[in-house]
C-alpha cells in the first residue's frame, strides 16, 4: 500500500471526530428537553402523564429526580471504582509472578 | 418418533458426529444441528411432557411448560447466533464442545426431575470447559481447571442436595423446593440448602462468582458467546423455578447489582468487563426470583431472554475486536469505529440494549423487574435497582463501545470483522430492536398471565428512564472534559479469587513452613536431651567418672562397717 496513502488514512478524522462537539452539544439538549417535557407534560397533560404508571415512592414525584438521581450515581460510582483501585490494584502480571 | 425427543438431545447426539464432516464442514453442521434442534422444539405441543423409566424410577426428561419453553426457545436462539458467529472457526473440537454445550443446557432447561438435571448440569461443564482450553494458553489451561473444579463441585452439592431430599422426602421432581414458610433459607431442609448452593454458584452469587470473570475472558472470541449464553442463565431458570420468592434472593441480587459495577470500572480487559456487567444483570434477575410475584418471574424471564441476546451481542463485538486486532484491552484500543463501522453500530446497539433505552429490548425487560419492586413497596431494593441501573450505563452502555472504537485513537486499522460475524452480531442487533419494539410478542409468551396488563411506553416511563440514562451519559462527558474520569490502566485488579489463587496457597505453604520448622526444633531438642544424657553417662561411668571407677578394698570395708553399725542401730531402736 502507498505509505502516503496510510499516513493519510491514519490521520484522516472520522465524522465522529469531526462533529464530536455537536454530539456533545445534542447530549445536553437531549438532557434538557427530557427534564422540559416531564415539568410540561405533568401539569398540562396529568392524564398522559399518570395513566398507567403510579409513582410509589414519593420520591418520584419530585421533578427531575431521575436526572440528579442518574447524574450523581454515575459520579459516585467512578469515585468509588477510583477508590476501589487503592485496594485491589496490582501489576498486571501478578499472578503469574 | 424424532419429534419426542427431548430438546438438545438431537443437538448432543449430532455433536458426537461433527468430526465426521471434517474441519471444513463442522461448523455448518453446527449451524444445521442447532436450526433442527429449534424446528423441532417449535413442533412440540404446549405442556408436552417425556417420561422414562430407569431402574424403576419414573424420570421426566423434558417437562415443556411456559417457564421452560421461554428459556428453551432463547437458548436456541443463541445456540443460532453463536455458530453464525463461529461458522469461520476450523477447530472441529470447538464445534463439538459448543453443541454438547448449548445441547446439555437446553435438555436441562427442560428436565423435570433432579437426575435428569444433574446428568445435563454436570455436562454443560465438562463441554464448557474446552471452550475455554480452546485458547491453548498456559493462562486459559490453569483457568479452565479452575472453572471446572468450582463447576464440579456445584454439580456435586446439586446431587448431595438431590438425594437427602429423596431420603427424606421420596421426590426426585425438579419443583419447587421451598419447604417452609415464611420463605427463609433458615426455614429450608438440608438437601433444599444444597440445591440452592448448587444453584448459586453456577448464578455466580457474591463471592461464588469469581469462575466468571476468571474464565469467560479467556475463552476463544466465538467461545465466550457460547459461554455466556448458557451456564448463568441455566441457573437462573433453576432459581426460578426451585426457589421463586425466597426472601433472601432479594438481598444476593442486589448486591450482585451493584458490587460488579465498581469492578467494572477499573476493569482494563474490556471482556472481563462484560463479565462483570453479565454478574450485575443476573443480580436483577436473582432479586426478581426473590421477589416471587408473578410480574417479577416474568420479568425475570423477559430480562433473562433480552439479555441472552444483548449480552451475546456485546461478547460478538468484543470477539470480533479481539480476532482483528488480537487484544481487548481498553489501554490497547480505540479509533477502530473508522475501519470497524458495522461491529461498532452493533455494539452501540448492544450496549443501548443494555443500558434499556427505549426501544431497545432491555427497556422492556429490566423495567419489569424494577417495577415489580415498586409496586411490592420495597424502597431500598427499588433504589438500589436504580443505582445499578446507572451502573449498567456506565460500564456497558458507554465503557464498552467508547473505550474500543472511540476515545484516544490508538492508531490501530484493523479489517472489519469476517462477514459471517457481521450477520451473527447483525441478528442480535436485529433481535435487541425487535424485542424492543414489537415486545408483546414477548410479553405473551411469559410464564404468567398478569390481573393486570404490564405497559412499559408511558410517557413518564420513557421520559424518566431516558432522564436516567442521558444524565448519567453527561456525567461521563462532564468528568471527562475535567479529566476527573480514571484513565484505563494495564492492572490486575484483585477479586475473590485472589483468596484461592493466593492467600490459601500462600497460608498452606506457610502452614508446611510452619510445620517442618516444628518438626525441625522437636528433633533438635530431643537430640540436645539425649546427647546430654549420653555425655552425664559417658561422665559417670568412664574410668574416671565418679561410677566408672574402681574402689580401694579398705574404703568398701569401711562403708561396709558403717552400714553394719548403722543396722544394729535401728534393730534396737
Amino acid at each position: 500500500m502507498d505509505p502516503q496513502q496510510t499516513k493519510k488514512e491514519a490521520t484522516e478524522l472520522s465524522w465522529a471526530e469531526r462533529n464530536v462537539k455537536w454530539i456533545g452539544t445534542g447530549l445536553i439538549v437531549a438532557c434538557v428537553l427530557t427534564v422540559v417535557v416531564q415539568l410540561l407534560c405533568g401539569p398540562v397533560l396529568p392524564a398522559m402523564f399518570d395513566e398507567k404508571h403510579k409513582a410509589h415512592f414519593e420520591v418520584e414525584n419530585f421533578p427531575g429526580f431521575q436526572a440528579i438521581f442518574g447524574f450523581a450515581a454515575f459520579v459516585i460510582i467512578v469515585y468509588l471504582g477510583k477508590l476501589l483501585r487503592l485496594f485491589v490494584m496490582r501489576e498486571e502480571n501478578y499472578y503469574d509472578s | 418418533m424424532i419429534p419426542s425427543l427431548p430438546p438438545g438431545v438431537l443437538m448432543m447426539f449430532g455433536a458426537i458426529l461433527l468430526p465426521l464432516l471434517g474441519k471444513k464442514f463442522s461448523a455448518i453442521g453446527a449451524l444445521v444441528l442447532s436450526s433442527i434442534s429449534l424446528i423441532l422444539f417449535w413442533t412440540l405441543p404446549a405442556d408436552h411432557v417425556i417420561p422414562m423409566s430407569f431402574f424403576g424410577q419414573e424420570l421426566i426428561l423434558a417437562r415443556i411448560d411456559k417457564l421452560s419453553w421461554i428459556f428453551c426457545l432463547v437458548f436456541h436462539l443463541a445456540a443460532i447466533m453463536a455458530s453464525v458467529y463461529a461458522l469461520h472457526v476450523k477447530d472441529t473440537k470447538q464445534h463439538v464442545a459448543a453443541m454438547l454445550y448449548a445441547g446439555s443446557s437446553i435438555m436441562a432447561s427442560c428436565a423435570g426431575d433432579m437426575i435428569t438435571l444433574f446428568v445435563c448440569w454436570e455436562l454443560t461443564a465438562v463441554s464448557s470447559v474446552f471452550l475455554i482450553w480452546a485458547s491453548n494458553s498456559e493462562k486459559a489451561y490453569r483457568s479452565g481447571m479452575r472453572y471446572l473444579i468450582i463447576q464440579v463441585i456445584s454439580g456435586v452439592l446439586l446431587l448431595s442436595g438431590a438425594i437427602i431430599r429423596f431420603r427424606s422426602t421420596g421426590d426426585l421432581g425438579f419443583h419447587s423446593f421451598i419447604d417452609g414458610d415464611p420463605s427463609s433459607f433458615f426455614t429450608l431442609s438440608l438437601g433444599s440448602k444444597l440445591i440452592l448452593i448448587a444453584f448459586g454458584i453456577k448464578a455466580a452469587f457474591p463471592l461464588l462468582h469469581n469462575w466468571l470473570q476468571d474464565a469467560y475472558p479467556k475463552s476463544t472470541p466465538t467461545g465466550t458467546v457460547f459461554l455466556s449464553a448458557f451456564t448463568t442463565k441455566l441457573a437462573i431458570y433453576s432459581l426460578a423455578r426451585g426457589f421463586a420468592g425466597l426472601e433472601e434472593l432479594v438481598w444476593i441480587g442486589c448486591a450482585m447489582t451493584l458490587f460488579p459495577i465498581v469492578f467494572a470500572v477499573i476493569e482494563n480487559d474490556l471482556r472481563r468487563v462484560l463479565a462483570y456487567s453479565l454478574n450485575n444483570q443476573l443480580g436483577f434477575m436473582v432479586v426478581g426470583i426473590g421477589i416471587g410475584s408473578d410480574l417479577a418471574i416474568n420479568g425475570t424471564a423477559a430480562h433473562a431472554f433480552c439479555h441472552i441476546i444483548y449480552k451475546a451481542l456485546l461478547f460478538m463485538s468484543m470477539g470480533a475486536v479481539l480476532k482483528q486486532v488480537g487484544t481487548t484491552k481498553a489501554t490497547e484500543l480505540g479509533g477502530l469505529h473508522k475501519t470497524m463501522p458495522w461491529t461498532t453500530l452493533f455494539c452501540i446497539i448492544g450496549a443501548g440494549a443494555i443500558s434499556g433505552f427505549p426501544l431497545l429490548s432491555g427497556f422492556i425487560s429490566k423495567s419489569m423487574i424494577i417495577s415489580a419492586a415498586a409496586y411490592e413497596h420495597r424502597f431500598v431494593v427499588w433504589f438500589i435497582l436504580l443505582i445499578a441501573s446507572a451502573g449498567v450505563m456506565e460500564h456497558s452502555g458507554i465503557k464498552i463501545p467508547f473505550f474500543a472504537f472511540f476515545a484516544h485513537d490508538s492508531g490501530k486499522r484493523p479489517k472489519e470483522a469476517p462477514l459471517n460475524m457481521l450477520i451473527a452480531m447483525g441478528m442480535g442487533a436485529f433481535l435487541c430492536v425487535g424485542l424492543g419494539v414489537a415486545y408483546p410478542l414477548l410479553y405473551k409468551n411469559l410464564p404468567y398471565e398478569l390481573h393486570h396488563e404490564y405497559v412499559p411506553y408511558t410517557l413518564a416511563h420513557v421520559v424518566m428512564q431516558l432522564q436516567l440514562l442521558l444524565f448519567a451519559g453527561l456525567a461521563f462527558l462532564f468528568l471527562m472534559k475535567m479529566g476527573l474520569y480514571p484513565e484505563e490502566k494495564r492492572s490486575t485488579n484483585l477479586d475473590f479469587d485472589w483468596v484461592y489463587r493466593k492467600l490459601f496457597p500462600n497460608a498452606i505453604s506457610q502452614i508446611g513452613r510452619g510445620i517442618r520448622w516444628m518438626d525441625q526444633t522437636l528433633r533438635a531438642c530431643v537430640l540436645w536431651l539425649l546427647t546430654w544424657f549420653v555425655r552425664i553417662c559417658e561422665k559417670n561411668f568412664n574410668e574416671t567418672g565418679n561410677l566408672g571407677t574402681t574402689w580401694s578394698t579398705s574404703l568398701m570395708a569401711f562403708w561396709a562397717a558403717i552400714l553394719l553399725g548403722l543396722c544394729l542401730m535401728l534393730y534396737y531402736l
